[in-house]
């Protein structure tokens, strides 16, 4: 054997470790790429129930003055994307007639259809209506996730919004349920 | 003791000191340690660029190992022959010898000895530490070069990033969807089920009231009636199937499972549907 032989299979085992290198790179890059989407996937939905969740807040305080002032609540404005009658000025500057940061639009529902795990109790509801999201044709469907739900029900059901709390609505959309202001 | 070498000079030629690409290997016969630190000094101070271009080498064999040395700029690298797969020791002639007699090796071993508290036995391993040159440190060690440590490095970077990619998932995953405990497949029990199934339903007749229109053909209509304007339509196609022994509708949606628990009944979204009355019209 020369030494040529021998600095060649030098060279081809520097060359066959620089190869493994390159392809643990290469692992590492899409796992390091997988993770970043996850985390970025995760922080775009977390950013839109955050802002769907100042929406409602607004949208609750609007309705809650107006039962305040006036003692009865403003009537379902179910099919349409108007405001709901006697809010119309309440509502004006916010975000009500513009699409939810999921998609659709919002709803104001009440009174509440009856629901047939509330009938349990026999007890009367002590919520006044719902504000939801719909997305009829040929609106744009709701780009909404179980993860989103799940994320709302937490942060509704916990007080994030006094007088609040999460429901599931028609075929899964989103209902955050609107009781009066104490 | 003295040593004794087996040298072969390839592409160089020792008298005039250069690197020759048409000059084949050639023994040179057997060298003691100073002959052949005569030889490194000279081999060292081969003109870089005819080193580049005829690749000299001396090959040096003992007892045992068999060892290439080839040189670049003014510099002098040991390959282990027997072993390839090491990497190149960058070596000033004295310690390249001491490398190849193996008094280096046994000085390291003699050391390490040392640093255990156990007192090396000079008579045994033949040797004195007054006959082994001052070494520096050698470079790269044998079993641990830096080389070697990358693929562990990335290796341990691939497992902790794998271990966080199965983290965000579990951390992250939005929860399950519910599913049927068994889809119906079987022709005639479908069609039959179908038949069973087939009506309008709905929660009530006010505005804010949900409906759903099941149709033989594996379509559905989910609806809503509306105060002033026509019912709001979702249209669908479903699968039958079997939920806790109870048959199911199965959709595409947040809330895919449409239960039936009882003969004209429905069960969706917390709401109970009722099967209307014969002859109905279905909202279009």
């Amino acid at each position: 054997m020369s030494g040529s032989n021998a600095a060649e299979l030098v060279r081809r085992q520097s060359k066959g470790g620089s190869l493994t290198g390159l392809l643990v790179g290469l692992v590492c890059l899409l796992l390091g790429l997988f993770v970043a989407q996850q985390l970025i996937s995760h922080f775009r939905h977390k950013s839109r129930c955050e802002k769907h969740l100042q929406n409602l807040a607004s949208f609750v305080a609007a309705i809650q003055d107006y039962q305040a002032r006036t003692g009865s609540v403003p009537p379902g404005n179910f099919g349409t994307r108007d405001f709901p009658k006697g809010l119309e000025l309440a509502l004006a500057k916010s975000p009500w007639l513009e699409p939810s940061p999921f998609g659709g639009s919002y709803v104001w529902i009440s009174p509440l259809p009856e629901r047939a795990l509330d009938d349990d109790l026999g007890r009367e509801s002590p919520y006044v209506g719902a504000i939801g999201i719909q997305a009829f044709p040929p609106e744009s469907e709701l780009a909404l996730t179980r993860e989103d739900l799940a994320y709302l029900r937490e942060q509704l059901d916990t007080g994030r919004i006094p007088g609040a709390s999460h429901a599931v609505g028609f075929t899964g959309w989103p209902l955050c349920k609107v009781k009066p202001r104490r | 003791m003295i040593h004794q070498f087996d040298i072969t000079l390839d592409h160089f030629v020792v008298a005039d000191g250069k690197a020759v690409a048409a000059k084949g290997a050639k023994p040179l016969g057997r060298l003691n340690s100073e002959e052949l630190l005569h030889l490194l000094e000279v081999f060292r101070n081969t003109n870089p660029i005819q080193a580049f271009e005829a690749e000299p080498e001396i090959v040096i064999h003992t007892r045992h190992e068999k060892y290439a040395v080839r040189t670049d700029l003014h510099r002098l690298h040991l390959y282990d022959l027997r072993h390839p797969d090491l990497p190149a020791q960058v070596l000033e002639a004295p310690a390249l010898i001491a490398e190849v007699n193996l008094s280096a090796s046994e000085a390291r071993a003699s050391r390490i000895k040392s640093a255990q508290g156990d007192t090396p036995d000079e008579s045994g391993t033949g040797f004195s530490n007054n006959r082994v040159p001052s070494l520096p440190f050698m470079g790269p060690s044998r079993t641990l070069t830096p080389h070697s440590h990358a693929p562990w490095l990335l290796g341990s970077l691939a497992v902790f990033l794998a271990i966080s990619s199965l983290a965000c998932l579990i951390l992250f995953r939005g929860e399950p969807k519910p599913v049927p405990d068994s889809l119906i497949t079987e022709v005639n029990a479908l069609s039959t089920l179908r038949r069973q199934l087939a009506g309008v339903y709905t929660t009530g007749n006010s505005p804010g009231h949900h409906g759903i229109v099941i149709l033989p053909d594996g379509t559905l209509k989910l609806f809503e009636i509306n105060r002033d304007l026509p019912p709001s339509l979702l249209q669908e196609t479903y699968e039958l199937g079997l939920f806790q022994g109870k048959p199911c509708l199965v959709i595409d949606r947040l809330e895919p499972l449409i239960l039936a628990p009882s003969a004209g009944t429905l069960l969706y979204c917390d709401q109970l549907y009722r099967k209307a009355e014969t002859g109905e019209a279905p909202p279009r």
